[in-house]
């Protein structure tokens, strides 16, 4: 049963629409990322959901009780805010123990509770402290806290790893991840940034301008995104103009006809996408194009290597740093297999 | 050269008060000859019933007018950082900031023709105490409101929410989050307008009733018959006591915005 249901939503601010027609179910234990540059209404779906918003239209039911209209404090999830958001003029251990004074449990169940999610983010020595003597790794620790002692049925993740620095978000991912599976509860968590969304969730819902384009299992966004547009703001991806003909797809970029079949009625424009990863400098593959190597970006373990083709097109191509990567300027021939296309409207 | 401007600058502001303080300590009973070190005038002062009586009505004026006037203006500094563009946001905007420009004289004159009106029409309210903790507290206001919204205004909205997402309702979210961050502010426009009701002359003298005659009333009539140095001590112990309060709003004002030295008093400067 889902956990959270969000029904036709939409929200508008004046005349600009942040959020249209949103309809997302999310399941016990998932772990959602709402993935989209910034305006595209993540974070307003996120406060519908906490109830910091109202929506204009649709409903959102949380354990399956209507809660549309429900007032934030009433309703069983937490949120966590960019800011941390932390209470200033309280300790570390009264602003955990702030939100356990309206459920009702006695004050030996509220001590345990607050030692408990202490414990659980290593934040123990630290309960008497108030959140200027922290530093930002631990006053997010702190928020967490706060948010888990009030065991929400879901945990809201605003930007959570905006404000860290590339160490500890590193980290943080990886105890976000355990803490979900330890838990069991869901976590739906904001970012703009495609790489931590690919990291942590079981799902991502792509959004842009105020839509979900695709909500899907990261591999799945990879292997199979839905449109142009996921296929653009998801991993990185070779993507040009084509025209379906009888033939195939005519590809203008790689001066060539692509013969890979899609169903689509001849003069259809349609978007070709090929992800790095597939393509090699192998003349002998199903597909192969000429041209020459204009830019060579070493990475580290892999190189993204910028082949210009004759008719104007640039492919991208990444490999491994195995010895096998020309250098630039040298004339190449990039070759993959027909199932590596993917053709999209 | 810029040494001396800045000695001359002080001396312009500091030296008055300064001469004023110094013939406190006069022992002549000319004001303008000094003859020698004394303290009677203390003595005498705190002897005089009429003064102390003046001194302990004020201060109860001050207290209870800084009191309403910090409840008022902090609802309305609030409302004004908080509730976004409201209907007749402008016109309350204009109303608090008003007394901050318009002239005491023609404050106090209006109060006066206020309460004469609502005297012969309603009954009430009669002068005297009554209606110069009302004048005062108007004035105060104005500078509570100030304060108190760059100071809601600075303040991050979500700490509000995350009090509202974790069970607090409304009211707890007020009395726990809301008002303990303002607290500084709150307790800074306190001070200002205690300080601006102990000090003010022209607007109680309108608004005055015969039984209600507050220090500085006291001092300004007994200076009309001849400076005496008597008001020489009167008036340093106010300059010293009005100093410590200022100084501590400052204080607390600093602490209200950290990194930022001026603090939201300097807004009202």
């Amino acid at each position: 049963m889902s956990v959270i249901a969000v029904d036709g939503v939409s929200k508008r601010f004046g005349a600009a629409v942040a959020v249209e027609n949103v309809s997302l179910d999310i399941g016990d234990g998932e772990f959602v990322a709402l993935l989209g540059p910034s305006g595209c209404g993540k974070t307003t779906l996120l406060r519908m959901i906490a109830g910091l918003e109202q929506p204009d239209q649709g409903r959102v039911r949380i354990g399956g009780v209507d809660m549309t209209t429900a007032p934030p404090y009433l309703r069983p999830v937490n949120m966590m805010f960019q800011s941390y958001a932390l209470f200033p003029h309280m300790t570390v251990a009264e602003n955990v123990a702030f939100g356990l004074k309206h459920d009702r449990i006695d004050a030996d169940a509220q001590r345990a509770r607050v030692s408990e999610a202490l414990a659980l983010l290593e934040m123990t020595a630290y309960a008497d402290r108030k959140p200027h003597q922290l530093s930002g790794g631990q006053q997010q620790r702190v928020a967490l806290a706060r948010c888990l002692a009030k065991r929400p049925k879901a945990l809201l993740l605003d930007e959570p790893l905006a404000a860290l620095d590339k160490g500890l978000r590193e980290r943080t991912q990886l105890e976000l991840m355990a803490l979900r599976r330890r838990l069991g509860i869901a976590f739906i968590v904001v970012t703009h940034d495609q790489d931590e969304a690919m990291t942590m969730a079981t799902r991502v819902a792509i959004m842009d301008k105020g839509r979900i384009l695709q909500s899907a299992s990261p591999q799945d966004l990879y292997a199979a995104p839905a449109s142009r547009a996921v296929a653009a703001f998801f991993g990185d991806v070779n993507l040009w103009d084509g025209v379906v003909t009888a033939q195939g797809v005519d590809c203008a970029a790689l001066g060539l006809t692509l013969p890979v079949p899609c169903g689509l009625p001849a003069g259809t424009n349609v978007a070709v996408v090929l992800r790095p990863e597939q393509l090699d400098f192998n003349p002998d593959d199903e597909i192969a194009v000429g041209g020459h190597v204009e830019e060579v970006i070493y990475r580290g373990a892999v190189s993204t290597v910028l082949v210009r083709t004759p008719t104007g097109g640039l492919i991208r191509i990444v490999r491994p740093n195995l010895g096998t990567v020309p250098p630039v300027g040298e004339r190449v021939t990039v070759g993959w297999r027909r199932a590596a296309v993917l053709v999209l409207p | 050269m810029r040494r001396i401007v800045l000695i001359a600058g002080l001396a312009f502001l500091y030296l008055p008060p300064a001469v004023v303080a110094l013939y406190s300590f006069n022992a002549s009973r000319l004001v303008t000859v000094w003859t020698g070190v004394s303290t009677q005038w203390y003595g005498e002062l705190l002897n005089d019933p009429q003064i102390m009586r003046a001194a302990g009505l004020s201060l109860a004026i001050a207290t209870a007018a800084a009191t309403l006037a910090t409840i008022l203006g902090t609802a309305a500094g609030l409302a004004l950082a908080r509730f976004g563009r409201f209907r007749g946001r402008a016109a309350l905007t204009g109303l608090i900031a008003a007394p901050l420009v318009m002239p005491e004289i023609i404050t106090g004159l209006s109060l006066l023709l206020l309460f004469v009106a609502m005297q012969q029409l309603l009954g009430f309210p009669g002068r005297g105490i009554g209606t110069i903790v009302i004048a005062h507290a108007t004035l105060g206001l104005a500078y509570v409101t100030v304060v108190v919204q760059a100071r809601a205004a600075a303040q991050d909205r979500a700490i509000e929410e995350a009090a509202a997402d974790l069970g607090a309702p409304p009211a707890r979210v007020f009395w726990a989050v809301t008002l303990p961050m303002l607290r500084p502010a709150v307790v800074a426009g306190w001070l200002l307008a205690f300080v601006l009701s102990f000090d003010d002359l022209v607007v109680a003298s309108f608004v005055a009733g015969p039984q209600s005659t507050t220090l500085p009333m006291v001092v300004f009539s007994a200076i009309r018959l001849g400076v005496s140095p008597k008001i020489n001590a009167l008036a340093t112990l106010l300059m010293l006591a009005t100093a410590v309060v200022i100084g501590i709003a400052v204080l607390l004002a600093r602490r209200t915005a950290p990194g930022n030295s001026a603090g939201p008093t300097a807004a009202i400067r």
